[in-house]
């Protein structure tokens, strides 16, 4: 009789390592010995990206992985929530859809060690405010993101600093915001400009915004796509950019 | 399948056919070595095939047999079955001084045979054929629930497993006060 169970540490690490995030959470979710063995050899997973879509009810996570992209769902169904993961539906009772996503969600960040190429998260689509609030209190609580790439869809802009904060300020290199409708949306950059995760970036982009704040907070940027909504007449606003132009070179 | 040549099965090493002769005779003389499983069946090796094996390769360096010597002692693996020795031999032959492709298909398909198969080379410490085989059990695993992983690996559920560990509990105290009270019979 062959069990998985007797296999021995090295083919059981190498399996692990060849079989992708899927195979690691699967075998995770068979038995307390298999559970037990990974969460002690903890199993880098060597993600790229990772997208998170707050929506309706409705939160969806996909990754990119050499091996694999694999998108989950967690919607809300009756008094629980249903999982879909390719043709697997599951349905779970008694826990909020928004429970269960953060209870995968700290899983994968656990195991995920290396720096993310890209981090996307896309609040522009929801339109609950309450399961917004109560989604970036539980990404307050949750560890900080190692990214290099930050895209956000941002809901109000009151967002944008409480997630700027948990991303690594030394990985963090490039940063798009964008809105995904026409209303106004309001980014304060007052506090934002002050974070190292802000400072320590080299490129900036958004696309349908239009940003308010002194040009003097971009000039450090190598690249920028933005829309500004004011050219201040501020002291050395455009002679700040220019300058930068002209004898940094940096601005591309 | 290979051309490795097999020896009778006897208790004491059998004397193993010649290996193949190659086309064009190599300038140094290749040295062969001697291995045999459970079933005792001695398969000639070339030391090149073995390189494979850092396990093997180690011991051949540490002894420095002659090729005398090397037929008199053939390394004995009694935990690997016959089988799965010839089919590691086999691998060894086929990707001998060869770089090994990124992937293998000739592994088997039996659950049974592949997991005696990475038992084995894990033993023999075949780095490449350990990656292609764990590479395999992986992919019979990604896509399965945790059920149908559990139906295909005989793996108990926490729940089955608990219960079969109360049993064996139960059934060792029982036998436990058997065996006192038989102690107390003959003590009488």
């Amino acid at each position: 009789m062959v069990s998985l169970l007797d296999m021995p540490d090295v083919p059981m690490n190498s399996i692990l390592d060849h079989g992708g995030p899927s195979v690691i959470f699967s075998l995770r979710k068979v038995c307390k010995n298999l559970r037990d063995y990974i969460d002690e050899t903890m199993p880098e997973l060597h993600l790229d990206a990772i997208n998170i879509c707050l929506e309706y009810k409705k939160i969806t996570i996909t990754w990119s992985h050499y091996l694999e992209n694999v998108q989950i769902s967690y919607k809300l169904h009756g008094n629980g929530y249903k999982t879909v993961f390719g043709e697997n539906e599951i349905t779970i009772e008694n826990v909020d859809y928004m429970e269960g996503f953060w209870n995968d969600y700290s899983l994968i960040m656990k195991y995920q060690k290396s720096s993310l190429k890209r981090f996307h998260l896309h609040l522009s689509n929801s339109t609950d405010v309450e399961d917004v609030s109560k989604f970036l209190e539980q990404y307050q609580n949750s560890g900080t993101i190692k990214t290099q790439y930050l895209d956000l869809g941002i809901y109000h802009g009151d967002e944008v600093l409480v997630i700027l904060q948990h991303l690594n300020a030394n990985c963090l290199k490039n940063i798009r915001f964008f809105s995904a409708s026409y209303y106004d949306k309001n980014i304060d950059f007052t506090e934002i400009v002050k974070l190292d995760q802000w400072k320590n970036a080299n490129e900036f982009s958004s696309r349908n915004l239009s940003i308010d704040a002194s040009m003097k907070h971009f000039t450090h940027f190598s690249k920028i796509n933005a829309e500004f909504q004011h050219i201040y007449s501020e002291p050395g606003n455009l002679n700040v950019l220019k300058e930068v132009c002209i004898f940094e070179k940096k601005i591309v | 399948m290979s051309s490795t040549e097999q020896g009778t099965s006897s208790a004491a090493p059998a004397e193993p056919t010649t290996a193949p002769e190659s086309a064009a005779a190599p300038e140094v003389p290749e040295s062969f070595y001697y291995v045999h499983g459970k079933d005792k069946v001695v398969h000639k090796v070339s030391a090149g095939a073995l390189q494979h094996s850092a396990l093997i390769h180690g011991m051949i360096s540490n002894l420095g047999y002659t090729e005398e010597q090397a037929k008199a002692n053939p390394f004995p693996f009694e935990n690997i079955d016959g089988d799965i020795l010839q089919m590691v031999v086999d691998w060894c032959n086929q990707h001998k001084g060869k770089p090994t492709p990124p992937e293998d298909t000739n592994l088997p398909k039996q659950k049974e045979k592949l997991f005696d198969l990475v038992l084995a080379v894990n033993y023999l410490e075949i780095k490449e054929l350990l990656t292609y085989c764990c590479k395999q059990v992986a992919m019979m695993v990604k896509g399965k629930s945790p059920e149908e992983i559990r139906e295909i690996w005989m793996i108990p559920t926490d729940a089955e497993d608990e219960a079969a560990e109360k049993e064996a509990k139960k059934r060792a105290g029982k036998e436990a006060a058997g065996e006192t009270a038989a102690a107390a019979g003959d003590a009488k």
